[in-house]
Parts: C-alpha cells; structure tokens; sequence
C-alpha cells in the first residue's frame, strides 16, 4: 500500500489560539500552511460548546480588543467580532457588594478590605516599586511578597484573587516576578475587554477563514502521530485523518499541541536532558469553569470578583453584554474557580462542590433562580495553563531543540505573557513567525 | 460499551454537550448513564483528551 | 562629632571596571559623581601589579579592541592605548603543536585533532545548529552537548579549554547555553584582541581621568561602610577614607562590590528571601596566574593553548606584543589554571604545584631559561568569576530589590555576557548608566 504524499511549507498541529494565528500570519505572507486538529471543532481552549441553547467557552471568556491579538486581526483580515465590555466590574467581599468606580479602583477595594490606612499605604509603596523600579525574584512568591508589607489578611486576600484569576494560581505560589512583569506585559492588551457574541469559537472561525482565502488548510479530525525528523531537522509529520494515514512533508512543524506532547511526537532521543528537564518541572493548572443558567440575571454587571469565599475568584454575567450567548428570554453566567493549591493533590469531586456552595452561599439570588447547567475542568492533559508560572518556573522558548520545529501556545508564553493566556500564545506565534521569515522564504526548499 | 479513562479524563465536559441522548454527565468527573447511550460514538471524536473508547462486553 | 556630609547624584563604590565605566559615562552625561575605591589603587581585577620591574596582571590581560568596552572609552574620550595580537594562536596537545588554520573558519581547526571526518562532520552541524537555530538549554552541560556528537578525547580537550578559557570552568561543568550565547554575545568583542602596552591599570587610569574631567572624583583609600536605605529606596553610602567617616547622599548608588558585598552593605533585611537566595547560589570561581620571566621570549607565539595538561590552559607570551610590560631586554609571560572542578573542594597548594608542574613539561624552554616571579589565586571573596555559569545558574539582574542601588560588574553580567569579562561588565555599566538616564535627570533629586 502506498502512502500519500503531500509537501507544504509550514504544518502547524493543533487549532488553538497559538496554532491558528501561526497559520494565519503565514498564509497571509505567501507559506503554503496546512493546519491539523485532532477534533472535530477548531480552538482548543479558544473554542465554544453548543448546550441547550446555550453557549459555553472552553477557556477564553474575555477578549482582549488591543494588543497582540486583536492585532492579528487587524494584519490577516479576519473578522473580530467582540462586543466591549462597557460596564465596570464589581467586588463581592464575603456577603457585601462593593460597588464602586472604576477610576477608584483598586484604591477603594483595598480600603475596603483593610481600614488602616498606613498599612495599605506600606503596601502600596511597595507594589508601585515593584512595577517601577524591578520586579521581585522569580524564586520568590507574590505571597512572601505581599507579606514583607503587611500580614493583613484582607489585604492579602486581593492579591490572592487577582493572580488566581490572571495566572489560575494563587498568591502563595505564584511568581512574584511573572505576576509584577504582565502589568507592562499581557494584561495591558486587557484595557479594552469584550465578549464574542457567538462565542470564542467564531474568532476562530474567523482566523480558518482568513488562511483558506490565502489557499491554506485547517484540516480537521486529523490526528498528528509523529513528527518526521532527520539529522537533528524536522521535515514533515505523519497524520491520521479520515482518509488514512498521509505525510505531510514541510520546511517548518509548528506545534500547538504543548511542549509534552511536542516531545512525544518528534521522540524524546533527540530531545537534549537539560531541555526534558526544564518540560517535565512544567506544572499544568486547573481551572473549574460553571455554566449557570436563570430567566434573570443573577447579578446587575457583567463581572462580579468574589473575595473570602472557599474557591470562587468571579462571577461573570455574560447575558449584560452578549445576549446571543443564551436564548432569548433566558440569561447566562460562567463562574471560575482553582483549587488552593496547584502543586498539592485535589479531590476534584469536592473543588467542584465547593464551588458551587460558594455560589449558593455567596450570591445572593442564586438558589432561587439559578440552574447549574454545565460543569468543565481544565487540568492535566487539557489544562488551563500548561506551565503555570509557580515560583522558581522555567519559561520554555518557542524554538525546540529539533531544527525548524517550533512550539506555540502558553506552554512556550514569554516573560510577562501568562496571564490571560490569549495574548500570550498570539505573542508566540508572532516570535515563531518572524523568525520562519527570516530563515524561508514561501516555497524554499532547503 | 462506552469507556471512560478515569487515569486520562480532567472532566472538562465537552461530551456532555455533544451527546445527542443526553447520556453524559460531567462534575469533576465523568457519569454514563448506559440506559441512554446508544453507542453513537459522537463523544469519542470530541473527546480532547482521548479519554473515551468503545469496549467489548 | 558632627559627621561631614556630601551630595552627589551617583555614588559608586568600588572601582574596577564595572564601576569606573558607569561612573565616566554618567560623569560625561553631566552626573555628579563619586567613586570610592577601598585599596590605594583602584582597577581590582583590571589592574597591573609592578614587581621587580615587571608588570603583573590581577585578571584582565587580553582586551577586547572593539564592541562595549571600547565603544566606552570613545564615548567618554579616555585613550585606550591596547595594541593589537596579528598572530593566529597556537595549540598544545600531546606533545605537538597545532597551528590554527589560516581559512578563517572558526571550526575547521576541529579537522586538526580528529581524523574522522564523519565525526567532526556531525559535531560542525551540532554547533553550527547552536549558534543559527537555538542555543540548548542553561541545564545542559557543554560536555553533555558534545558528548551528542562525540566522544572523542581531543575535540572534548579543546573545547574544555576554551570554556575553561572563557568561563573559568570546565565542559562538564559549564552550562551550554552560556557557552553558544557568548560566541553572539561578548566574545565578538575580541576581534581583534590585543594586551594594553602599559598594562591594564593604565585603562582604567585613563577612565579616570575622563572621570575627573568632568568633575567626578575617585576617592582610594576610601572604604564604604555602609549603604544608606529608607522605605526601601537606597539614600546614600557611609564610607571612611583617611580622614574619617563621611556621609554622601546620592541619588542612585551604584555597587561594584558583588551582589553579596552589596547585600552585606545595605543590609540584608532589605532584599527579598528569592533574591537572597539567588545571591547565595553564586558560584565564585578560581584561576591561578603565574608570572615568568626570562632573559628570552620561552615560546614564538603570544597565545599559545595548552590541552590535555593536568591543569594549565593557556600561556601568554605577552612581551612579544607589548614591550612595556618588562624591563629592557627581559620577558614576561602570564599562564593561566583552573582547577578541574570549581564546585568540588581543592587543595591550592596542589593547584599551584600542578601548574608550575605543567610549564616544566609541556614547554621545553621553561626549564632551561624560565623563572617564576609571582603566583597570584584569585577566587572566594576576590574571585575570578563572581558567577560561575555553571549550568542552572542564575543570572543576576543589575537592579537590587532596593530603588535606586545597582549592581555593576561580572556578578550581575547578562545572558551571553560571561565570557572573558571585561565586555560582559562593560556592558552592566551601559544597562545601569542607561536606567539611571530613564529615571532622572543630572541634579534632579527625588
């Protein structure tokens, strides 16, 4: 039986955020590109499920509209329809709203949270000098941090949500110095937020879009079962699709399947110990995400952080902006929790339950009107972070060992490129595609 | 008969939305109910982790 | 007693190079500034030792003629009087020597001491892969990265001596990365390289003099005692010089004294427990000069490597370049050692011995004419290396967690910045200087 053959410049493997907006740069700037997902839908963790009615986001909820991925957008052609988020979000501490504006955020939370005035003054001082002058050590967690300032529990508590909610790991064990650095690094793409009325998949979509009208291909339920290598070079993969099985022969791989799986692909013998190393103290994070559903809005504004509660980092009440993601009539909520700890074990059954307590116990409204349509957890093998930036974490360039065999996506995020994770992984694709340009040319062999 | 791999399985849900019968419950882990399911074999393709097979007996 | 008190807008303490480059650059921006140096002579280890008539180097020999360190001493109009090395080195091995070859290709010497052309072959992409795809990982050694490749016993030496060489450690010590980055980073600097006629002191006598054009000053003999720090922004530095203890408060306090002696100066109380941490895991480095003379040059070449020696690298027939540096009609020549492991124990007095031990076999003119003057060890608390690039090491960044105190010198040099040293501290000084510019103005107080 002979094999099929087919020859392209760049494969790319996987259809998340990383993979595609690879894609989609390239196809743009002339590389015949030929995209392969395993599943049936584009997206990975960018993508949407259809339930009820309903629609449910596999991990990207909130869009940045500037920045690194909106820009894509902007250089492909790609449709980005985002609704803004217009409303400022408010902060429920314990059973107590705190509704207030947003120019006087963060100040009135935290003095919300702690009445000395010194202390936060103190603490204060020392966040502004760690965004001014330099971030703190990367053997260093936010929580050690927070703690040379203050022992305030309350106080410490805001920063337990915000590096929850931006890196899915809390205070005790997130970087200081990667939580500090994407202030000037991926959060600023989220100064202008908003919602995809069709969910995260029609972004997606749109980018698929984009690389076919450039002659591209996102070939999907095309599962990748080896990277070809020879001489230390990738030079093509051997895929499974409908059809059978086909090599796919190319100048450049680009994996958006995370660095493990990069590995295992390709084979670990021509991986280099120092490298299988720094993968393996990669720690992948899990995030809960809980579809609610009601016949009316369970809170007033669209987003709703949940401070001193079990599990629970926010509440978000999507139906405010986006009344496409529910039917008519009805509304629609995602609410996002972590474990305590990312590195100890979990019983998963229980983080589940816990979350939805807080729920119960925390919103007001909920047990009357509220309905738990969906419950997904992202962890593992499918995680919310692939490399959760724990104190003391490595970050794994873009670029293999293998030549031309490149990784992308947000297990491979620059300094300043987790949280969030969208911005990010667009951010690799964007290294990983300069760099294809200044080494090929569209149709150069080597 | 539909499988799950407890080992591989995170609980992320996806089956659940796409399963035509209903059949699929996800909190944390993964519930069958197996007087629904009807071995459609819709949830295996959507599975992202590759978690679910179709077994004898 | 009431204490004298002065004010400048950069203090620095200590005056090698690190430390005398930032302080002629901000002098020459406009910067009033101080240096305080605590011996009588100031360059530390680029400085030149006069005995007996001749000239003795305490770590810088061999200057880097163009690249940061050059590019400073035009910047600030300092004479760099350095003359120039034409002649292509030699190499020891077995007993013969091997010429380097005149094509100009850095790695064809690799030809000279493998036969197997298929070998050297493989290991020529290795590298070349290295310095054009990715450098490996800082956790893997440069042995292990050869021994990818090869195993074969003088390719490994050569490659142990260079890095021994550049890094002051050896392969199976070295982390790889550093190695591969340097050969962008701060080894381009020496084409071409050359020995100061007058010494190296007399560079950094000539930064001085910029310095003091200016108006800066370079206080010797002048000890600091303390580093000055309120609400965690560094205010100034107590230093004792001959006539007692003064005061001098100063906008931005720059150490060239090692991460350690700074965080002993300041207080370690005001460092957090990572950066702590990443202080403690530097690994100083050990090399051991000695000084020969003779009443005629011992070798016809001023480089000559030596490998497969039980510990010398390098010997140094430096008056065939500069005639300055001996009394007429005498020569002088500096070789270099390293112990083969800079993390296990050692006995110095062996090291010393195997030294000497190697000239008498390995250089036949050695025992007839050579005599040793001097036999210097530079390493602990006057190191050779402050950081050792010891695979897994960390690098250092020039900014403590302390506002305003810097750090400049070969502890805090940058990723590819470790080899040789000089341009690698050239180079913190320009990082420093260029903050410094970013945050305020000359004059302008906080």
């Amino acid at each position: 039986m002979k094999k099929k053959q087919e020859k392209c410049d760049v494969a790319v493997l996987g259809s998340g955020i990383g993979g595609l907006c690879s894609a989609a740069l390239l196809a743009n700037k002339g590389y015949e590109t030929i995209v392969v997902e395993k599943l049936p839908i584009v997206g990975g963790r960018c993508a949407t499920l259809k339930y009820k009615g309903y629609k449910i986001p596999t991990g990207v909820l909130g869009v940045p509209m500037v920045g690194s991925f909106k820009s894509i957008f902007d250089e492909v052609g790609a449709e980005f329809d985002v609704t803004p988020m217009t409303t400022p979000p408010k902060y429920l501490v314990g059973n107590e709203i705190i509704d207030t504006p947003e120019s006087d955020q963060p100040d009135a939370i935290l003095s919300r949270l702690c009445s000395d005035e010194k202390e936060i003054a103190i603490l204060k001082r020392g966040i502004n000098k760690a965004r001014t002058w330099s971030p703190p050590s990367n053997e260093m967690s936010l929580q050690d941090f927070i703690y040379q300032y203050t022992r305030n529990e309350n106080l410490a508590e805001y920063y337990n949500n915000m590096s929850d909610r931006i890196l899915s790991t809390r205070a005790h064990e997130v970087s200081a110095k990667e939580y500090f650095q994407s202030f000037s690094g991926s959060l600023k793409d989220f100064q202008r937020v908003g919602f995809a009325p069709e969910g995260s998949i029609a972004l997606m979509k749109a980018l698929k879009k984009a690389i076919e009208a450039k002659g591209g291909k996102v070939i999907t339920q095309c599962r990748a079962k080896k990277i070809l290598v020879k001489n230390e070079i990738a030079e093509g993969v051997v895929v499974e699709g409908k059809k059978g099985e086909t090599t796919i022969l190319a100048n450049n791989i680009v994996s958006n399947a995370g660095p493990k799986k990069t590995v295992a692909l390709a084979g670990k013998e021509y991986f280099e110990r120092g490298y299988l190393r720094e993968l393996r103290n990669m720690v992948p994070s899990l995030q809960i995400w809980v579809t609610s559903i009601s016949d009316r809005p369970l809170f007033d504004v669209p987003i709703l952080y949940t401070y001193k509660t079990r599990r629970l980092v926010s509440f978000v009440c999507v139906s405010h902006v986006c009344p496409e993601l529910a039917p008519k009539g009805k509304y629609i909520h995602y609410s996002i929790s972590s474990p305590v700890s990312q590195i100890a074990p979990w019983n998963l059954k229980n983080e589940v339950n816990m979350h939805i307590q807080d729920l119960k116990d925390h919103l007001p409204g909920y047990n009357k009107y509220g309905e738990v349509l969906h419950v997904g957890c992202y962890w593992g093998e499918w995680p919310t972070l692939a490399n959760a930036p724990i104190v003391g974490y490595n970050d794994i360039p873009q670029k293999t060992p293998i030549e031309n065999l490149y990784n992308v996506g947000d297990g491979v995020a620059k300094k300043g490129g987790w949280a969030g994770g969208s911005p990010g992984c667009a951010l690799t694709a964007k290294i990983v595609v300069d760099d294809i340009e200044n080494r090929f040319k569209p149709g150069q062999s080597l | 008969m539909l499988t799950v791999n407890e080992e591989t399985c995170v609980g992320c849900g996806w089956c659940q939305t796409f399963c035509p019968q209903d059949a699929l419950h996800a909190w944390g882990y993964l519930e069958i109910d197996y007087e629904k399911c009807d071995e459609c074999l819709v949830c295996i393709e959507f599975c992202p982790t590759d978690s679910l097979s179709m077994t004898n007996s | 007693m009431g204490q004298k008190q002065e004010k400048y807008d950069a203090v620095v303490l200590g005056s090698g190079i690190g430390g005398l480059c930032s302080a002629a650059l901000l002098a020459n921006k406009g910067y009033k500034t101080l240096v305080v140096e605590k011996l009588p002579i100031i360059g530390g280890r680029c400085s030149t030792l006069k005995y007996k008539g001749f000239k003795i180097p305490t770590g810088v020999v061999a200057v880097p003629m163009s690249g940061v360190l050059r590019s400073i001493f035009d910047d600030v109009g300092a004479n760099f009087d350095v003359s120039p090395i034409t002649v292509p080195p030699k190499y020891l091995i077995d007993k013969r020597i091997i010429d380097e070859p005149s094509d100009g290709q850095p790695l064809s010497i690799l030809s000279r001491f493998c036969s197997d052309e298929k070998e050297v072959s493989m290991l020529k992409r290795g590298i070349e892969k290295a310095g054009t795809w990715n450098a490996p990982s800082n956790e893997t050694t440069l042995l292990d990265f050869l021994h990818q490749y090869t195993g074969n016993k003088n390719i490994i030496s050569y490659f142990n001596n260079k890095c021994d060489i550049f890094f002051t450690v050896g392969a199976h010590e070295v982390s790889a990365r550093e190695y591969f980055l340097s050969h962008t980073g701060s080894l381009k600097d020496f084409q071409p390289i050359g020995f100061a006629n007058q010494g190296s002191i007399s560079l950094m006598k000539a930064l001085k003099k910029a310095i003091e054009a200016k108006q800066g000053r370079v206080l010797t003999q002048c000890r600091a005692k303390k580093i000055l720090v309120r609400n965690g922004i560094a205010e100034g530095v107590v230093v004792e010089g001959k006539n007692g203890e003064t005061t001098i408060l100063a906008t931005a306090v720059i150490s060239n004294t090692g991460p350690k002696k700074t965080v002993a100066l300041a207080g370690k109380e005001h460092f957090d427990r990572g950066y702590l941490k990443q202080v403690r895991n530097m690994m100083p480095s050990l090399q051991m000069w000695v000084t020969t003379i003779s009443d005629r040059p011992l070798f016809d070449v001023p480089f000559l490597f030596t490998l497969k020696t039980r510990r010398l690298l390098t010997f140094l027939s430096a008056s065939l370049i500069s005639t300055g540096l001996a009394p007429e009609g005498k020569y002088v020549h500096y070789s270099i050692s390293g112990p083969a492991t800079q993390t296990g124990p050692w006995n110095l007095k062996n090291e010393v011995n195997l030294h000497i031990q190697d000239l008498k076999d390995n250089l036949p003119d050695f025992n007839k004419y050579g005599e040793i003057l001097h036999v210097g060890c530079y390493w602990g608390e006057l190191p050779t290396y402050s950081n050792t690039p010891i695979a897994g090491f960390n690098n250092i960044p020039q900014k403590t967690p302390v506002e305003n105190l810097y750090n400049v010198g070969d502890g805090v040099a940058k990723e590819g910045g470790f080899s040789c040293g000089s341009p690698g501290c050239a180079l913190t000084a320009r990082i420093v200087v260029e903050d410094i510019e970013n945050r305020f103005k000359p004059g302008q107080l906080f």
